[in-house]
Order: C-alpha cells, then structure tokens, then sequence
C-alpha cells in the first residue's frame, strides 16, 4: 500500500507541475502582459509598476519568466490584484472557502444519495418506480447545468422569492427575509445557507442524475458475476448479499467516474456561480479574466488545478481501499 | 488491390456494423427513442430554410417592437432658460435617490420637480417623485432678470457617505448682476441663501464644473477611496465661472453633503473664494475641466480669438496656445468638450473652424500641447460640443453646408487619437442642433433642427451598428432638449438603459415632454400575433428575431459541433489508444500519463482562456472540445487494443513482415474504429451541452445561431427572468438532443456489452 501511495502521490507532483508549466504557457500567449491594466491606470506611480516588473521577472527573456514563474506558484507567491485592489493571496483566502462549502457539500450529497437511491433502483429492479428514476435521471443529466439555474432563479427567487435574487449581499436582506436578528449566533450560517441552497439544489440535480444511472449499472453488472450467485447459494440474507458482495464491488466505477467527473464538475459550479453570483473561485475567476487581471485569474486556475489534482489522489487512495487488487 | 474495390469494401463493412447496430437498437426501447430523436433533429436542421416562419436574420418590424413612451408635464406660460436635470444620489449606494428636473425663468420662478425610477411599471416619473419645489429669487432679495442656474450635486465625505439622499444639493443662480448659492430646500427661509456676491457685469456664459454638474464618472469628494478602481481625486473644490466678453471671474468653494444628514447645518464647509477675476477677448464659452484621476491636470480653458489660453484652477496662468488647421488660424465654434470616465485621460476636445475646413482639436491638459485630430473631407460645420463616451471614443455631428440624399449631418465616431470607427453609421437626414452621449454602450442621441430626435445605438466591441432611430418629433415651438440619466440614481456611472429619458421643453406652451429613449422597446415580445399581421409562435428576442426561427436553425450549429469536436476527439483517441496499447512499455506510459493529466485538467477554466487568445468562433470551440476530449476514448481503445494484440492474426501479420504502422493502421485500427465511433454517440451529447455552455458564457461566435448564443442573449440582454418563450425553447432542445445521442450511446454500450442487455 505504501508504494501504491507514494506511486500516486509522485505522480500527482508531476501532473502538478506539468499543469502549472500549462498555465504559464497559456498566460503567456493571451494578449497584454499581467501589467498591462496597471499601466493603463494614472493613479499607479512608474515605481511600482517596474517594482512589479523587476518582481515578477516580466522585462526577462522567456526561460528566466518561466522559472520565476514556477517558483512564485509553488511558493504561493501570487502577486497584486488589479481588480480587487489587493494581494492575490488575500482574495483567494476569501473566495476559496466559499467554493469548497459549495463544493464539498454537492459532492457529500451527490455521492451519498446518489448511491444509496441508484443502489435500491439497481437492487429492486423493474416497476414504475425504476423506469421514472432512470427517465429523469436521463432528462436531468443531459441538460444544461446554467439553463437549470437560469430556471431556477426565475421559478424560486423571482416567482416564489424564496431565495434571494443575487449575490451575498447585505445581510440585512436575509435579516429581513427570515425576521430575525443579525446579532443572533446563527445567523451567520443561515445567512450562508439561503444564499448557497439554490446553486447547491441545481448542481447536485445534475450530478446525481449521472451517480444514479452509473451505480444502477454498476450494480447490474455485479450481479452477474458468479461470486453474488456463490454468497447467495451460502445462503445469506438480501442484506448481506447486498451490501457486502455487491454495492462494495459496484462502488468501483463510482470512484473512477469520480476521478474523471471532477475536472467537468469544476466547470459546471464555475458557470453556476457566475450565475447565481455567488462569490467563490469561480466567478471571481470570470470576472478577472474580463478585466485582463493576469495575476488572480492565474492563480486562481492554479489552486483550482492542485484541488482536483489532490481529490484524484485521494479517490485513488479510496480505489486502493475498496479494491485490493489495485494495491499490488 | 484497386482503390475503388477496397473503399466499396470498407463501405461494406460499415453498412454491415449499421445494420447489425440497429438490429439491436430494435431491442432497446430507449434507443429507438433515441434514434427518433436525431432523426427529428437532423430533419429540422437539413430543412430549416423550408420549415422557418421567418429567416434568421428576420426583425419584427418597428410597429411589433417599437412603443414610444411619454409622458407630459405642464408648466405656466414664462420666458424659460433652459432646462437642467439634478442627480442626486449615485445608483449603486443601494439608496434610491432621484433626479431633479430644473426649469428656470428669465421672470425669477426657478421650478424643482424630482423625477423618480418608472421603470418597473412604466409610470410618470414625476408621479413616482411626486415633491416639488417653485423657487422666486425676487423673494429672497435677488432681482430680475434671472440670468442662469446650475445645480451643484451633493458630494461625499472622506469616509464614503452620502448624508442625505434626495433633498439634496445647491443651486448655482445669477439673477441681474449677482451670483448666489441658494439652498432650495430651505427656501422660503432668507437663510436659503448660503452666499451671495456682485459680479459687476452680466455674464453672457457662467456654469458649475461638469464634475458638480453631474456629468463626470465618479462623484464629488474629499478624496474617496474606490474598492474597484483604486484612488478616484476629486476634490474637494467645486468651481463656478461667470464670462462676459471682455472678463471672466472663478469662483471656488467646498460643499459636501455630509454636512447634511451627518452633522454641521450650514451647507457650504468653505466660503467662495474668488480665484480668478481678470479682463481677456473671449471669443467662446470657457470650460472649467477637473481631472479625477491627477487634480493638477483641471483647469480652465478660455477661447481668446486664434487661441487658447488655460489658467491653473487656483488662478494662476498656465498656457497660451495657437489654434491652427491645416496651419491657418482658427476659431473655437461652440463649446468644448472633455474626457470625463476612466481612466481620466485628461483632453479637451476643441470643435474648430478653420479657413477651409472644420475640424476637432485636442487639448492635452497633462502635456499642455494642441494638436487636430480629425478633418472629415466633408462641406461642413461642427455646431455643437464634441461628445465623448465611456469607451475612450469620441462622437461628432457634421452640419453638412449643402444637406443631399437625405443626409443633412454625419456623425463620427472616433477613438482620442482621432482613428475613425468605421462600424458607426451617424447619418442623420437634417441639420444637427444638439447631441448628447448617454451611455457606455454608445448611446447617443440628438435633436435636428426640425424637431426631430433620433437615437444612435452602436454596439462596441465589433457589434452590428444599428444606425439612429427616430424617436420623437415635436412641434416648431420646442426648444430645449435635455438628456436624464437613470431614474433611480443619477448621471453617474453605469446604468440601466431602460431608465434612460429625454426632455423637450416647448417653450411656446410650457409643456415638457418626457420620453424613454431606448426602453421604448418592447421586445422581447411574447408569443402572439402582432400589428403587422406576423404570428411569432414562440415570440421574439429583444431585437426581434422569432425565436422559432432560431431554435430551428440552431439545430444546424448543434449538429456541426456535436459531430465534428467528437469526431475529431475519436480521431484523437483512437490514435493514442492503439499506439498506445499496441507498443507498451515506455511509449504506453507516457501516453496514459498524459491522458491522465488531461483527464484532470479542470477544461472549462483552460477553455476561458483560450478563447480569449484565439478569439470567439465555432472552430475555437470546436477544436478545444476535440483537444480537452479525447482523453476517455483512448482509454477505451487501448484496452481493447490489449487484447486485440494477443490474437492469432496479429501475430500472423508479424511473421508476415508487415511494419508495426501498417499493423496498425491495417489490422488493430478496424477492430477498434467500430466502437470508437458507436462511443461517439456519447460525446456528441456531452458536446452540445458543452457548446451551449461555452456560448453562454460568451465565447461562442455572436453572429452564429445557436442554442448557446440564444441563451447567452437573454442573459446580457437582462430579459431572463421576463421571457419564458425565450428561455424555455433552447434549454429544452439541447436537452432533448443531447438526451438523444446519450440514449443511443447507452444501447449501443448494452450492444458492446451483452451482459447488460434487456436490463
């Protein structure tokens, strides 16, 4: 296992670094220079432009960029926002948790109910109830994840008003909404929650539609194998078939899919939070890729990357668990 | 083997696997479906010309889309000055604030009325305002005749407040021969006067700066910190200039609404002090100019005969400067105009009449150097202030001498520089009288001499111009036309181009006309049969394009991405599957670690920023589909090449002689290349979805029809949460395609693998 581990780990560092040498590429070949708007505006002296320049290495020959670049990266060492006003470093401390509440709780949820709902489907097979979960799960996961929040926005914050219109506003408009004091203790987390339930809603619609189908399937193709046929002749209990033969071997395409899901996930909550203005990574990415800020848009992608990077590893740590084969 | 001979027996082969394909796809109830499905679909994009109510490029005429909306207000009979609008508070201090609308006469009356955001319901903004407020100098011991009024905005302290929102600001008045700064809402009280002073002559010009007037980007302030644009200067001194012909006298003084609703009663924190008061030829209205980005660029700009002479804003001289075009003298023509956004460039835009020609010159307040910019080889005149928008562009009416073709004036539009932007077409059928820029997306609008009002709507940023619009046309009495920013706020900043209106004062009847100016425009429509006898079955967009006609033509776009970007990511995929699978070893490795790495790279990001260097199009994203997806399929190919390889006939066709590419191609790749295409399906789904998504979030072609686009439109057009008939249709039809090649790639996977047959 520890070879396995350290395996996977070596190649995330490389994947790491290869991406990063990507991102440096692809900065490199946008139109304008990550100083470009700083030059545009009278308000920033001469001095610190060059002091910028002389930082980041920008008056260098490419090569000598390139290892600057890859050493501010790997040392954290992101550089000035120019539409924020401040250190890249202290906008992504603000936005990044805010994604990884929206993110991890989609994921918690998709994964946890995905399986569980794709697993009795699967189990209980035929009957209205199983042809109705796979149509919608169908109909739900090819559509577009933005038109669902688009659809949502207008049924349930403009229609109903049972969520708010935009962004994390004031919270004065959820003190209002709720009628209940700012001052409570949690306030805080209700705050949080309003403004987060309809994006998460809409992403784990679209999500767990696909972990349904997949477990469902999954599970289909256990039950062929001899090995359920042998633990059912033994004579143990549905249950026991059930949930120590069959659901532990069906979880392995979950975890893959997992893997793979991860990267166009990211891409889906980036849309959703541009639509429903939530403040996470990923509108605060769009926005700084229109307003040309080189540094936080790079940066940002960078941390976005090392986070699926390190969720793969992960997932493959969890493979290596669940199935032993994998380990040797 | 003859060429022919041996595509006949591919094509064989193909046809074969088809059939054998559907045989089974007989057998999966929701194959079939899916089959139905792209049947339909490819049936409506192949006749999309035949099966449109409407082609694409088809708007609903004028009678469909275009409403006027107006609104009157009656004023008694006087002998009026003109008109002027008073913002208050700025739209985005989440406070609604209102604008002041200003109607002055020579007897002495001064009338306030607030005018108030309309644009939920479309009422009278005077309604929605509902205070007003009739001023008489004579009655706070000014005499008449009242000569001119201007309106000094509330401003902001050093921390960023407001103070109080609607009743705020100060009028600028000269009555006779004195100039005052009253306090409105205090009047009748005699205290409503802060200041009062003699001028000693009675100015044919006088006027507040532009930035206390309201018409710069940011607000007046001490010296307030912006979050998203870093230091904004302006501050904290408000000026007032009176002109004759032979004198001019400034006036500075410090007024911050804070004083109001934050503490201090007296409105004025500074007295006015006189900064300048000297006699000099003056031969047309000066411009008193505050930069917000550098103060030591404001000034005031004084036209004196063949020159320009500029003073600092604390008196002291700056610059004299000759006015040459084309090197013979010049005169200044009317009055100038100035930069006034970001990133504070510091011009003033001078309209010149030279010998020959007429033409625009530019003063640089930071360099204090003149140069021309731009003389149009036209027969004309340039009578009004040169106009400059948000965009660092620069709008210019040309009177043509000898109007012709039903061309009475030409509007240029042009970057500071003086480069020309051919994509504004600016042609007005009469004479130009008075031009007015409105908004960041270059809109202007205009009076011509007849009466008439028209709004150019020109879209930047390579957009499709639009050309002017008539939009009102008023009676020979009218005179007077005012340009009123948003109603909820004020001339400040971005905003809502709904809320946007103009005024016409007729000052033969006292009337004001209040007008929308580009919210008049009632599409998108909803679906229904309309004036002109056209049925929109699904409504239109905010331009006027049936949605229909689009949905049915957005198919074809749909078709050639799903099918291309996956064809070329099977392409992809299979190739480094099968060398991948077949050589092993070193090659395989660094195959499948780069198809690793591009499994886990986050692709919506990435494909942001390449369309941001490669620019919008349907290739674009074509290719970063194909490039970002071939990743699964080679996966898939090279297990089955692993197991293809150990069969008898390659090993045959090793001991035969042939080379590992012919092996490949001829012998692994037909084994493979049938479920690399029935896989297809399945990518196909997921790059329409992809498509769409990338179109919305604008890196689609904007000329192209498609799904995406359609609902990419209704996003920055702000009509989403308005137009159901225009949100529902392309969601619902890139699911259902979508929904049809998935439907047809899973029965095709129970095909590949029997075992899940019939489940």
């Amino acid at each position: 296992m520890a070879k396995y581990l350290a395996n996977r780990i070596l190649q995330g560092v490389v994947t790491v670094f290869i991406v990063t040498s990507l991102i440096f590429v692809l900065f490199e070949a946008m139109p304008g220079d990550p100083l470009s708007r700083f030059r545009a505006d009278p308000t920033i002296t001469k001095e610190r432009i060059a002091q910028l320049e002389q930082e980041f290495g920008l008056n260098k020959p490419y090569h000598e960029r390139y290892v600057i670049f890859m050493t501010n990266m790997f040392t954290g060492k992101f550089g000035q926002s120019y539409s924020e006003g401040r250190p890249v470093m202290d906008v992504i401390a603000d936005r990044l948790p805010r994604t990884l509440l929206l993110f991890g709780a989609e994921t918690i949820v998709v994964y946890l109910f995905g399986v569980m709902i794709g697993s009795f489907i699967g189990w209980k097979r035929g009957g209205a109830i199983e042809g109705a979960t796979v149509v919608t799960s169908l109909v739900f996961y090819n559509m577009p994840s933005f038109w669902i929040g688009l659809i949502c926005i207008w049924v349930f914050s403009f229609q109903l008003g049972w969520f708010p219109l935009g962004r994390f506003s004031g919270p004065a408009e959820t003190a209002q909404h709720f009628g209940i004091s700012e001052n409570a203790w949690y306030f805080t987390g209700v705050d949080y929650l309003w403004h987060m339930a309809l994006p998460l809603i809409v992403l784990v619609l679209i999500g767990i539609a696909g972990v349904i189908l997949l477990m469902r399937t999954s599970l289909l193709e256990v039950m062929g194998e001899d090995y359920i046929l042998t633990a059912k002749a033994k004579g143990l209990t549905e249950r026991q078939v059930r949930t120590r033969h069959a659901n532990r071997n069906a979880y392995l395409p979950i975890v893959t899919s997992f893997t793979i899901s991860l990267a166009l996930a990211i891409g889906g909550a980036l849309i959703l939070e541009q639509i429903f203005t939530y403040y996470g990574l990923g509108y605060t990415y769009l926005s700084a890729l229109l307003r040309q800020d080189h540094f936080l848009a790079g940066a940002i992608l960078y941390i976005i990357s090392i986070l699926v990077i390190l969720a793969n590893i992960m997932a493959d740590i969890l493979y290596g668990w669940l199935d032993p084969r994998v380990r040797m | 083997m003859p060429l022919r001979d041996k595509s006949m027996k591919i094509a064989k082969r193909y046809w074969l696997l088809l059939r054998v394909s559907w045989k089974a796809l007989r057998q999966s109830k929701l194959g079939l479906a899916g089959v139905a499905i792209i049947v339909a679909f490819g049936l409506m994009a192949v006749l999309a010309p035949v099966i449109s109510p409407f082609t694409p490029d088809y708007l609903a005429p004028e009678q469909d889309v275009f409403q006027k909306l107006e609104f009157q207000e009656q004023y008694p009979a006087g002998t009026y000055l003109p008109t002027l609008v008073g913002p208050t508070t700025p739209t985005y201090s989440g406070v609604d604030g209102g604008i002041w609308y200003i109607v002055p006469s020579s007897e002495g009356y001064i009338d306030m009325k607030l005018m108030k955001s309309s644009a939920e319901n479309a009422s009278d903004p005077f309604d929605v305002g509902n205070i007003s407020i009739r001023l008489d100098v004579r009655a706070v011991r000014m005499a008449a005749p009242l000569v001119s009024v201007a309106y000094v905005c509330p401003g902001v302290n050093g921390n960023g407040q407001l103070g109080e929102r609607t009743r705020a600001g100060l009028l600028a008045v000269v009555a006779d021969q004195t100039f005052a700064l009253i306090d409105p809402f205090k009047y009748p009280d005699p205290g409503c006067v802060l200041f009062s002073a003699p001028l000693g002559f009675r100015p044919k010009w006088s006027g507040i700066d532009p930035l206390s007037a309201g018409e710069m980007y940011g607000i007046p302030s001490e010296n307030r910190q912006d979050t998203l644009f870093g230091t904004v200067y302006s501050g904290p001194y408000r000026y007032f200039f009176a002109a004759s012909d032979g004198q001019i006298i400034l006036y500075r003084f410090k007024y911050l609404t804070n004083l109001y609703g934050l503490g201090g009663s007296d409105g004025i924190a500074e007295p006015p002090l006189q900064a300048l008061d000297i006699a000099i030829n003056i031969s047309g209205e000066p411009l008193v100019y505050v930069n917000q980005g550098n103060g030591s660029y404001s000034g005031i700009v004084v036209p004196s005969d063949n020159q320009l002479v500029v003073y600092n804003l604390d008196g002291s001289p700056r610059v004299t400067l000759d006015l040459p075009v084309s090197s013979s003298p010049a005169t200044v023509t009317a009055p100038m105009g100035y930069s006034r956004s970001m990133p504070f460039p510091a011009f003033v835009f001078v309209p010149l009449h030279g010998a020959s020609r007429d033409s625009v010159g530019v003063l640089s307040m930071e360099n204090n150097s003149f140069s021309t910019v731009f003389t149009p080889n036209v027969d004309g005149h340039i009578d009004i202030a040169p106009s400059p928008s948000r965009e660092q562009a620069l709008h210019v009416a040309y009177n043509l001498n000898a109007p012709a073709n039903g061309i009475g004036a030409i509007i240029y539009r042009m970057s500071y520089g003086g480069v020309l932007d051919e994509s504004f077409e600016g042609e007005l059928p009469k004479k130009c009288a008075e031009m007015f820029y409105v908004t960041e997306s270059t809109k202007i609008f205009v009076r011509c001499e007849d009466g008439s009002t028209y709004s150019g709507v020109a879209t930047v940023g390579g957009g499709t111009a639009q050309g002017m619009r008539l939009l009102a046309k008023t009676g020979p009495g009218t005179k007077y036309l005012q340009a009123i920013g948003t109603l909820s706020g004020s001339k400040y900043g971005s905003m809502s181009s709904n809320e946007m209106y103009g005024s016409y004062f007729d000052t033969s009847t006292g009337a004001v006309t209040i007008f929308q100016l580009i919210g008049s425009t009632v599409a998108p429509l909803p679906p229904g049969k309309y004036a002109s006898g056209n049925t929109y079955y699904l409504g239109t967009d905010h331009v006027g394009h049936d949605i229909l006609t689009w949905l049915i033509y957005g198919s074809r776009i749909a078709f050639i991405v799903g099918i291309l970007s996956a064809f070329f990511s099977v392409v992809i995929g299979t190739l480094v599957g099968l060398v991948s699978g077949y050589y092993g070893g070193i090659v395989d490795m660094l195959l499948m670690r780069v198809t690793d790495i591009v499994l886990v790279l986050p692709v919506l990001p990435i494909v942001l920023i390449w369309s941001a260097i490669w620019g919008p199009s349907i290739w674009t994203i074509i290719i970063i589909i194909a490039v970002l997806g071939w990743a699964g399929i080679a996966r898939v190919i090279r297990a089955q090449t692993l197991s293809l390889k150990e069969r008898p006939f390659i090993d045959a066709a090793h001991v035969g002689g042939s080379s590992d590419s012919r092996i490949i191609l001829k012998h692994l790749a037909p084994n493979v290349l049938p479920f690399a295409f029935l896989y297809m399906t399945l990518l196909v789904a997921g790059a329409i979805i992809t498509e769409a998504a990338l179109s919305f979030l604008g890196l689609g072609d904007p000329k192209a029809i498609s799904w995406g686009i359609m609902l990419s439109t209704i996003q920055t057009s702000g009509s989403t949460l308005h137009a159901w008939w225009w949100l529902l249709p392309p969601g619902i039809a890139i699911t259902v395609l979508s929904l049809g090649f998935y439907l047809v790639g899973r029965a095709v996977d129970e095909i590949v693998n029997p075992r899940l047959r019939g489940r």
